[in-house]
């Protein structure tokens, strides 16, 4: 599904949060720092759709109440 | 024949030098004689020769995969975007699968579950496969990868994978040491969420938490032990 205006702005606006020194290792698509990061959302590639699709995840993940079931 | 388990380690990138370490913690942890392919070691000739020697009940399998294979190292290959690359196909659906026959595997690779993991348990005859159905994904600092104790970012993702392979070889199910893992995830999210407002660290990690969390599962039979 393709990432909408608003979905992309609020995640842009996550990434410039994140600190400088953490890399995001993304499968055989090796690491990614923050800016690196940014430039995919922004271009709206592969390893973009996966960042916006992961942190939107995330936060709508707060509307359900199971959320984060502990099984053991 | 004593248990054992096998392990493949290639390492030739920054995500395989993390798995790689990773596994290296399970190893030196368990009680389980280990068979370790490790580097150019990781190849699809020794990974079915010593199968078929040693009769592994279990399976570490490390390295970069797709929806049907799953990568050694060593050998080259044409990749699907027509690249020669120095890694070689290990595992493969419709392929090589019965390898797996009667294992345990644990495929920390991205994708594989739900194409090549079926087929090693339909197919194949694996036991139980436990992976992940899209991308596996984790932070680090790289400015710390040789200094473990202080990579707290990267030790909740091995945290929460390790604690798979560390299960199976402690006999638990297979179930049991996928909810292991889905539940050291949601610790760990929740802890961070007790903070996330003044931590930049916790709100950039926490999204890929709940994605690993999300993504992992298993087919196969979830009662099984090794």
């Amino acid at each position: 599904m393709t990432a909408t205006p608003d979905e992309i702005r609020i995640v842009l606006t996550r990434l410039e949060c994140m600190p400088a020194n953490l890399k995001l290792y993304v499968g055989d698509a090796g690491g990614f720092s923050k800016e690196e990061l940014i430039e995919h959302v922004k271009a709206k590639d592969e390893i973009g759709e996966l960042i916006v699709s992961a942190h939107m995840r995330y936060l709508q993940s707060f509307k359900k109440t199971d959320r984060l079931p502990i099984t053991v | 024949m004593d248990k054992c388990f096998l392990t493949t380690t290639p390492h030739y990138d920054e995500v395989t030098y993390y798995l790689r370490k990773w596994t290296g913690e399970v190893v030196k942890e368990a009680k389980v004689p280990c068979i370790s392919l490790d580097e150019t070691n990781a190849t699809r000739a020794n990974l079915q020769k010593r199968i078929a020697s040693h009769h592994p009940v279990f399976l570490l399998i490390n390295g970069h995969g797709s929806t049907t294979e799953i990568h050694g190292q060593g050998g080259v290959y044409r990749d699907a975007n027509d690249r020669m690359v120095s890694r070689e196909v290990i595992l493969k659906a419709n392929d090589n699968e019965s390898i797996t026959a009667n294992t345990i595997v644990y495929a920390r690779a991205c994708k594989s579950l739900s194409q090549l993991g079926k087929s090693c348990v339909e197919h194949g005859g694996a036991t139980a496969y436990i992976g992940y159905y899209l991308k596996f994904v984790f932070s680090a600092d790289p400015n710390l990868a040789t200094q473990d104790e202080h990579d707290v970012v990267a030790n909740y993702f091995k945290e929460i994978t390790n604690v798979i392979p560390t299960s199976i070889l402690k006999g638990h199910t297979v179930d049991e040491a996928v909810c292991r893992s889905k539940d050291a995830a949601a610790r760990i999210i929740k802890r961070l969420e007790a903070f996330e407002s003044e931590n930049p660290t916790a709100q950039a990690i926490l999204p890929f938490l709940y994605y690993d969390l999300g993504m992992l599962g298993y087919a196969g039979d979830g009662n099984a032990t090794i």
